[in-house]
């Protein structure tokens, strides 16, 4: 089992920078979530635009209180010429060598934008060529947590072979039935955190494509359909003919299945039915407790008579 | 920050926690992954609309 975030996680979509007033309940509020996501055992975070709102060392800074890894394959450190966080990460779970590595997209990114003083993002389907081809001699299973966007993720699938799963982020969307380019599943859930996503996949071809179990049980059910419609009195010779033609339209579809891995996927709404985890919710109030005392006037001095 | 916010939060926590255990079992069949995944969660977290 693995956990995984794409990027944005930290703070609000980032307009301009924020006012000193905001600073303090921002960064705590940051510290809560990754104090959060350590108790539920995240595996690792790819770094979205919006998580770099404080610059740089405050989320070096944060990343070191995490119990999981902070990802980015392609964000570079101009002082040091160094990636500013863990490239990649090859995980082993239940035998299955898993590599993940994390992209952010350049175009997110004005050339006077604050949020990257001192960093250099680097262009990512070249980091990417280079870092699958690595990863493959590593790993069974590649990863991807991307923050280029939804239409970038698309054709890094088109171009780039390699690449299992693309978890995306930054764009939001809800992809219910995951589209599966070449041999890359594209992954994403809607914003804000009203959703979770979970994806179970079968191994069974290595190597091969993948298909949606969905998609398999709408075919057969179609299949059954039709032959019902072939088997009936009321049809005449051409209709027989047209359905046979729809049947042998469906078994070929059904046959390209074969020898394919099959995975489904699940969107999760976090409805307030979900009951409160009592170790983070006990974190939470006393950060609530302590956003109520700050927004309070100070008591003005009592003057002497 | 508003209640709401926390809220979502706190139940991600509780639901995963409560999954993964679940998910793991699942997992003993053969060779198979459980993936959970979040992004765009951006600091203010949203009640999902029932």
């Amino acid at each position: 089992m693995l956990v995984l975030d794409s990027g944005d996680l930290l703070f609000k979509k980032f307009i301009a920078p924020l006012p000193d007033y905001e600073l303090r309940e921002a960064s705590e509020k940051a510290r809560l979530i990754i104090e959060a996501f350590n108790f539920i055992h995240y595996d690792a975070f790819g770094i979205g635009d919006d998580d770099l709102t404080l610059g740089k060392d405050f989320l070096v800074d944060l990343s070191k209180k995490a119990t999981f890894p902070f990802l980015s394959s392609n964000l570079y450190d101009v002082e040091s010429g160094k990636p500013l966080f863990q490239p990649y990460l090859v995980k082993e779970v239940k035998g299955l060598r898993i590599g993940i590595f994390s992209l952010l997209s350049p175009d997110l990114f004005r050339p006077d934008d604050p949020r990257i003083k001192g960093l250099e993002v680097k262009p990512p389907v070249e980091v990417a060529s280079t870092l699958v081809k690595e990863l493959q001699s590593k790993s069974d299973l590649i990863i991807l947590l991307s923050h280029l966007g939804y239409p970038k993720d698309m054709e890094l699938a088109q171009v780039l072979a390699g690449i299992h799963i693309i978890v995306g982020g930054h764009t939001g969307v809800n992809l219910l039935n995951p589209p599966v380019i070449k041999n890359s599943i594209l992954l994403q859930t809607p914003s804000k955190g009203m959703y979770v996503g979970r994806l179970d996949l079968q191994l069974r071809y290595p190597g091969s494509s993948f298909y949606n179990v969905t998609t398999k049980q709408t075919l057969e059910r179609n299949l059954i359909n039709v032959q019902k419609r072939i088997a009936s009195r009321n049809v005449t010779e051409a209709e027989k003919l047209q359905w046979q033609k729809t049947r042998e339209g469906f078994e070929k579809q059904l046959e390209q299945l074969k020898e394919r891995n099959e995975f489904s996927n699940t969107i999760l709404p976090l409805t307030e039915q979900v009951k409160d985890h009592p170790e983070i919710a006990k974190r939470v109030e006393a950060f609530k407790a302590r956003a109520i005392e700050a927004s309070k006037p100070p008591i003005p001095k009592r003057q002497s008579p | 920050m508003k209640k709401s916010s926390i809220f979502i939060l706190v139940s991600l926590g509780t639901f995963l926690l409560l999954v993964i255990p679940w998910a793991t079992r699942a997992e003993t069949g053969g060779r198979s992954l459980t993936l959970i995944y979040s992004n765009n969660i951006n600091g203010e977290i949203e009640p999902c609309p029932t």
